[in-house]
Order: structure tokens, then C-alpha cells, then sequence
């Protein structure tokens, strides 16, 4: 039943590219809710985390295959590759930190996001000129890439780990913001930044924690969707837009909205590519437009 | 210099080329301060002013003989002011129980015990009632009780409250009037703005009346509450109809 077979692929798929975009979304959003900052280069800290995940696990799983070829078998490529997703998170947090200090000193939402969109454009070029224009993917470990059979149809394990590494940033997330007590200071600035601040709390200091949580999330999305989907130049943008088009439909600064909005976007993608390939990429524009156009703030967005 | 509590001396504010704060001068060294005065007089941005969240543009703030002029707010804070905002300003995302939580502990008291989240709730029981609710849902005098305790819990040694009675029905600004009382004679310090003359003149220890921005007078309330004529001068209204 090829038919059947497609489905059920057509469907993991789009549930695989709907988790990994709620990861590459919540980040954007938590930035966006608290400090109203539509942060342009949030795709161009993705691609760096590829890239700097990339190199830091092929080096290390190099240098271990080198002096200690039996744990290098053992692990499976384990350690290289953990070790690329740490290092991608450092430079997604550095990126974030480096953009906050820069961005505190600019005032107005335009010029602010000028800003970020300049940052953006130099993360990229400084990519193409380390890492040169070739398409690149992480190696995943063994552990995690043996294919598991769903629904009677064998589905690559890794992808299955993404929708896994999803839902436990989701969990995560939820209970930093409604479980902790940086959680209510964050949702407090997201209402009112000012009574925040009167009430003796450093409004800066939260700002640079919560856009370093924000672009090591990201970063880590980088090393993580790059292990199955290639990027190269040009990737930065298209994520942008992507992680744009799902806080559309699901209404910026909401966990829930960028879940929802992940998996529509994921899932239209998916089937889109499938079924319809001429016209995968309006259907995708399209259902933004429907969302702007009769519910502007989003599906789960406040309207203000 | 040390027995001020707030010293503000010469304070100028412009909102672009409006003079707004025209050299205000005062000193509160304990008890209740009432601030009067209409509305548009300046008397929200002299406390925005003292909380650093309007920039000063001449002139100088002290709490406790330190200077905090232009000050962030959150060090301001910090020295042991307290802030009840215009409009109550509690963050709708949050409970009632979360916006105490989020304090609690927070900031030490300069001696003493200090306040804690169950002395906010025996404070104000309705609170510990509704600790579940969203923030958001709570009436006006609810949210009033919750400005206040959330400042409270910041531990201040003067506490700035921006015009506590607005929007509230006479019969929740009675018990509002007791709790301030209450909270003076437990030894709190007390900047009072206020536009409602009932509720200034009984709280308050002595009043300055605000008007275009300087100080026009300063009044014993019980003289101000006698006096129609003083009234009607200072402040345009009456207490009598």
C-alpha cells in the first residue's frame, strides 16, 4: 500500500519539522514577548549553531577516533556529537549576549530591529567565509538514529528524538515560566516592564537572561535540525521566515501559540511537499494571510 | 540630614517642552505626607520622578540621605521606597499568590522581621481568599489590596502611594482609609498623592497642596477640613456639596 506508506511518512514528517520549528519558535518568542524585540537574526544564530555544532563534533569525534578508538566505537559518535550541541548553545548564548549589549544602547522598535537584521547579515557572511557556500549535516549517533518501525512503516529514529527533544523543551519551558520564580518575573515584565522595575527588580539584568536563554535554545535547534536536514547559506533566512510564518498563526509571545503554529506550519509544509508540490509554498503563505487577514494577533496571540 | 526620609529639593521634570515640575521642594521625615492637588498638577510625575521612571531634569531626590536622583528604578527601589502606582498597575499574566510569591524575601527590612506573604494576607484577608485568582480578574479594591501588599513586601522605609482611592466606591475607600491609618500607626512612612480631599485629610499628618507644579501651601488637614473658603481657594472644590 504505497499509498498508506506515504501517508504515514508524509505525517511523521511534518510532525518532525513541526517540533523542531516550535524549538526554533519559542525562543524567538520568549525574546519578542518580554522585550518587544523582533529579532532578525534569530535564523542567522540557528545556522551558526549548525555550523559551530558541526565543527565541534566532527573535531572531536575525530580526535577520539584517533586516541581512543574504543570508546569512540562504544559511544557511537555519542560524545561528538553532544559535545557539537553544547558547543552550538555557547555560541547561540554568546551571539544573544553580544545582541543585548548592543541593543540596549539603541532606542525605538525600528531602528532595534534594524539592528538585528544587520546582525543577521554579518553572521551570515562570516559563516559563508569560515565555512565556505557547501551544504553540511551533523552526524547523529548511533544511539539515536536506529530506525523504529511506526504504524508498521520503519521511521528514522533520530527524527523521532527531535519530536522527543520538542516536547521536553515544551515541558521546560512551561515550567520555567509558570513553575519558577524566574518564570513569574519574566511573565510580570511581559505584562509591565516599568512596575517590574519599581518593585526592585534589574529589568536589564533579566533582559540578558532571557535573550542568552534565548539564543542558546536557538543555537542548539541549529545543531539539532542540522543532524537531519542539510544547511548552507541561505538556510538563515529561510528559517527566519519560517519561525516568522509559525508566530503569525500562532500569535507572538505565547508558548501555546508557538506550539500550535509549529505544528500547523510543519504539518502544511509536509503535506504540501507531498500532495501538492506546485503548491506547497502558497499554502503555506496562504494560511498566513487567512490568519492576518481575520485574526491578527495570531491564534493564541493577545490583542493589543 | 539623616532623619529625612525623602528629601526632594528644587525638582524640575519637562515632557518635551512642558514645564511640568516647576521647582518642587519637600521633606518627609515620617508619618503621612499628603500630597493635594487636581488633576494635572504634576502630582504623578513627582512621584514617577522619585522612582527614577521619568528622567529629573534639574534638581535633586534623597532617600534616607542618599542621593537616588536619576536613579534606575529597580536601585531606587532598592533604597527602600515603596510604590503603589496610579491605577494600580498589577500584572494581569499573574495570581494573586504569584505577585507575592515573586517578592516575598526579596528585599531584607533595615531591622525588624520585616514583611512577609502571610503577614500581607492577614493584612488583607480578602487576598488569601482569592491567592488563586488571576490578577486580571480581581475587582478594583482588590487590586488595590494588592498594589499595596505587593509594595509591602519590598520592605520599604517610605511607601509612595499614587491615588489609592481612584475608582473606588465610597464603601471600599472607608476600609482603605483604616488599613492606611493602621499601616501609619504601625510606624510605616507614608507619601500620600491624593485628589480625593476625604481621604487626605483623613490620613494624612499634614498636607501640601500641589498646583502647576510647585508647591502652593502646606495645611494641617483638620484646618483644611473645616475651612470651605481654604478649600475652595486652594483646591477649586469643597468637601460640601
Amino acid at each position: 500500500m504505497p499509498s498508506y506508506f506515504q501517508f504515514v511518512l508524509t505525517l511523521m514528517n511534518g510532525l518532525t519539522y513541526g517540533a523542531l520549528l516550535f524549538v526554533i519558535a519559542s525562543g524567538f518568542t520568549l525574546v519578542f514577548g518580554l522585550m518587544r524585540v523582533l529579532n532578525l537574526s534569530h535564523g542567522a544564530i540557528y545556522l551558526l549553531g549548525g555550523y559551530v555544532g558541526y565543527t565541534a563534533s566532527t573535531t572531536v569525534s575525530q580526535l577520539l577516533a584517533r586516541s581512543v578508538p574504543a570508546l569512540h566505537q562504544a559511544a557511537g559518535g555519542g560524545f561528538g556529537w553532544l559535545l557539537g550541541v553544547l558547543a552550538a548553545a555557547v555560541a547561540g548564548g554568546l551571539v544573544a549576549l553580544v545582541l543585548q549589549r548592543l541593543i540596549r544602547n539603541v532606542h525605538g522598535d525600528l531602528a532595534q530591529t534594524l539592528l538585528t537584521l544587520g546582525l543577521a547579515i554579518t553572521i551570515g557572511d562570516l559563516c559563508l567565509w569560515i565555512w565556505g557556500g557547501l551544504p553540511l549535516t551533523l552526524d547523529a549517533p548511533d544511539a539515536i538514529s536506529q530506525p523504529v518501525r511506526i504504524a508498521g512503516i520503519p521511521y528514522p529514529g533520530y527524527r523521532l528524538f527531535v519530536i522527543g527533544f520538542a516536547v521536553l523543551t515544551g515541558v521546560g519551558l512551561y515550567l520555567l515560566l509558570f513553575r519558577s520564580q524566574l518564570g513569574r518575573i519574566i511573565r510580570a515584565g511581559v505584562d509591565n516592564r516599568e512596575m517590574v522595575a519599581a518593585v526592585g527588580i534589574n529589568i536589564d539584568r533579566l533582559f540578558l537572561t532571557v535573550f542568552i536563554l534565548g539564543g542558546a535554545l536557538t543555537g542548539v535547534s541549529g545543531a539539532i535540525g542540522g543532524t537531519y536536514l542539510a544547511f548552507q547559506p541561505g538556510t538563515d533566512f529561510d528559517i527566519l521566515t519560517v519561525a516568522l510564518f509559525v508566530v503569525v498563526i500562532g500569535g507572538l509571545g505565547s508558548l501555546l501559540g508557538s506550539s500550535v503554529g509549529a505544528l500547523i506550519v510543519g504539518l502544511i509544509d509536509s503535506f504540501g511537499r507531498a500532495y501538492f508540490s506546485e503548491l506547497a509554498i502558497f499554502l503555506l503563505s496562504g494560511t498566513v494571510i487567512l490568519v492576518l487577514a481575520f485574526r491578527t494577533q495570531g491564534l493564541f496571540g493577545r490583542a493589543n | 540630614m539623616s532623619a529625612e526620609l525623602l528629601a526632594v529639593d528644587d525638582l524640575h521634570v519637562y515632557y518635551g517642552s512642558a514645564h511640568v515640575l516647576q521647582g518642587i521642594s519637600l521633606t518627609h521625615r515620617g508619618g503621612v505626607l499628603g500630597l493635594l492637588g487636581r488633576n494635572g498638577m504634576g502630582k504623578t510625575t513627582l512621584a514617577r520622578a522619585i522612582m527614577g521612571l521619568v528622567p529629573v531634569n534639574g534638581g535633586t531626590v534623597s532617600v534616607g540621605g542618599r542621593a537616588i536622583t536619576n536613579r534606575p528604578p529597580h536601585r531606587v527601589a532598592l533604597e527602600g521606597v515603596g510604590y503603589v502606582p496610579q491605577g494600580r498597575e498589577i500584572f494581569p499574566s499573574l495570581s494573586v499568590h504569584e505577585h507575592l510569591q515573586m517578592l516575598s524575601g526579596r528585599r531584607k527590612a533595615r531591622g525588624g522581621d520585616g514583611w512577609t506573604l502571610q503577614g500581607v494576607y492577614d493584612m488583607f484577608p480578602r487576598l488569601r481568599e482569592r491567592h488563586n485568582v488571576s490578577a486580571g480578574h480581581l475587582s478594583g479594591g482588590e487590586q488595590q489590596m494588592l498594589a499595596i501588599g505587593r509594595a509591602l513586601l519590598t520592605n520599604p522605609s517610605l511607601l509612595i502611594m499614587d491615588e489609592p482611592s481612584e475608582g473606588l466606591a465610597p464603601v471600599i475607600v472607608d476600609p482603605l482609609i483604616d488599613k492606611l491609618r493602621a499601616l501609619a500607626d504601625s510606624g510605616m512612612a507614608i507619601l500620600l498623592i491624593e485628589q480625593n480631599l476625604r481621604m487626605a485629610t483623613a490620613v494624612a499628618d499634614q498636607l501640601l497642596i500641589v498646583s502647576s507644579g510647585r508647591i502652593e501651601a502646606s495645611v494641617a488637614p483638620k484646618e483644611l477640613e473645616d475651612d470651605d473658603q481654604l478649600q475652595h481657594d486652594l483646591l477649586g472644590v469643597t468637601m460640601k456639596a
